[in-house]
């Protein structure tokens, strides 16, 4: 095989707390497992080696990132380095203040999760009643220099109203739009019959987005995340394992993505142990379904393999019990019949809140 | 017509690692070749395509007002810069 590429995108998972109780979340569920989190020199350190080793994007999540006291440190380290940093919040802590002593550090884009655009179903996925105060933090952004994506999660209970949220976008003056469809890892793989819509929800959300793209200027732009579990072609999942970006979990895990802690005898490197390039390199973990040679029927013969790259490695496993399994999202999977027993289940048990068992308590 | 200038959230940047210019904007990395490169760095938002290609004609023989026409047009249409004005 080939010297792997070097990545463009890090996605450093800060803080696996959070105050919301969003029950698509992806985080691992057992996220006691979770407790001790990477320092502010250890996070510097592991930006600066993500730089030298090609990072020119930093995706600052979680949980929710603005529970670190030392996020302002953090993103002007990052814009010391050159990196392009990209704020994923919640919202419901962001101020005025806060905000501008990012933008002050350098921060380039803030992005804002909704969880609905009814405000009462909105606080009651969020578990608390923020959805007010996403709405402000969405407009201070707005009001700023820097660019505002809105991300909303659809899932069973909001996706009917994908207008309504693109209007609410336009009013608020967000540059881009994510309608992001459920993906299924972590809680939202537990809540996965309470979440998943059905085929015709689906489609009329995505009719909503094409009538609104023609509709509006391209402003906000409009990124629609598929609904995979529908389709029957399997997503390419971050355009190949190892292959452009990798995520630092909260403490120091280093990832091909962040689902892939679940697969077993991965050879998970931790960056306190390890420099990152030798880890992006050599390590078991990125090196295991790196490229085609790992694949088996039908991706080893389809012309599609550098395309999808055999789909998303967690979900089969999940979906398996094998993460060198096909997609089983894939028509062609011996094992798509799982999928479509899940899309035609009509059962719908109630939904199992996020909780964050030794977590609740900050640090 | 108005002159070019980067969108708001768009930076241009040269990128030692990789030895080339890149365009960073939110989510994504467009890697720029030196002709590409040399362009954007004039969108000072008072320049339009034909001022920008007479100061490139100085570094750059073959660009002419028609490539940089085309290529901020491309860049525009995925919201990487704007027409001032």
């Amino acid at each position: 095989m080939a010297s792997p590429d070097r990545p463009l995108g890090l996605l450093a998972e800060l803080s696996y707390r959070c105050p919301l109780r969003c029950a698509y979340c992806s985080n691992p569920v057992a996220l006691h497992d979770y407790a001790e989190e990477l320092s502010t020199d250890q996070w510097r350190r592991v930006l600066s080696e993500a730089r030298q080793l090609g990072v020119l994007q930093l995706h600052l999540s979680g949980g929710e990132p603005l529970l670190r006291r030392d996020l302002v440190d953090i993103v002007a380290h990052a814009h010391d380095l050159g990196m392009y940093s990209n704020l994923i919040t919640g919202g419901q802590a962001l101020t005025g203040a806060r905000l501008t002593a990012l933008a002050d550090a350098g921060l380039d884009h803030v992005q804002i999760s909704l969880q609905d655009v009814d405000p009462v179903a909105a606080d009651a996925v969020a578990g608390k009643p923020v959805h007010h105060r996403k709405l402000a933090a969405a407009a201070l952004v707005a009001a700023s220099n820097l660019p505002l994506t809105l991300n909303v999660v659809l899932h069973r209970g909001n996706i009917d109203r994908a207008g309504s949220i693109i209007d609410v976008a336009v009013g608020l003056g967000a540059d881009r739009l994510e309608l992001a469809n459920t993906q299924y890892y972590g809680w939202a793989l537990v809540n996965r019959a309470a979440l998943l819509p059905t085929a015709a929800q689906v489609a009329e959300a995505e009719q909503a987005v094409r009538a609104a793209r023609q509709q509006l200027d391209g402003t906000p732009e409009i990124v629609y995340v598929l609904a995979d579990y529908h389709d029957d072609r399997p997503k390419p999942c971050m355009s190949g394992w190892g292959s452009r970006q990798l995520t630092v979990a909260p403490t120091g895990a280093v990832l091909p993505c962040p689902a892939a802690a679940q697969i077993p005898n991965l050879g998970i490197v931790n960056v306190r142990d390890a420099p990152l390039a030798d880890i992006w390199f050599d390590s078991p973990a990125f090196n295991r379904f790196r490229g085609t040679d790992w694949m088996a029927e039908p991706c080893r013969s389809c012309p599609r393999k550098e395309i999808d790259h055999g789909g998303c490695r967690c979900q089969a496993f999940q979906l398996t019990g094998d993460p060198a399994a096909t997609d089983p999202v894939c028509s062609l999977s011996p094992h798509h019949d799982l999928v479509t027993a899940v899309v035609q289940n009509t059962a719908r048990p109630p939904i199992v809140p996020r909780i964050m068992r030794s977590l609740d308590h900050p640090l | 017509m108005s002159g070019w200038k980067l969108r708001t959230g768009v930076r241009l940047q040269y990128d030692p690692v990789r030895g080339a210019h890149v365009l960073l904007h939110p989510e994504g990395v467009l890697r720029l070749n030196n002709t590409a490169a040399a362009i954007l760095t004039l969108c000072d938002g008072d320049r339009d395509s034909a001022g920008i290609a007479d100061l490139l004609a100085e570094s750059f023989e073959a660009v002419v007002v028609q490539q940089v026409q085309g290529f901020l047009t491309r860049l525009a249409q995925r919201r990487l810069v704007v027409a001032d004005g």
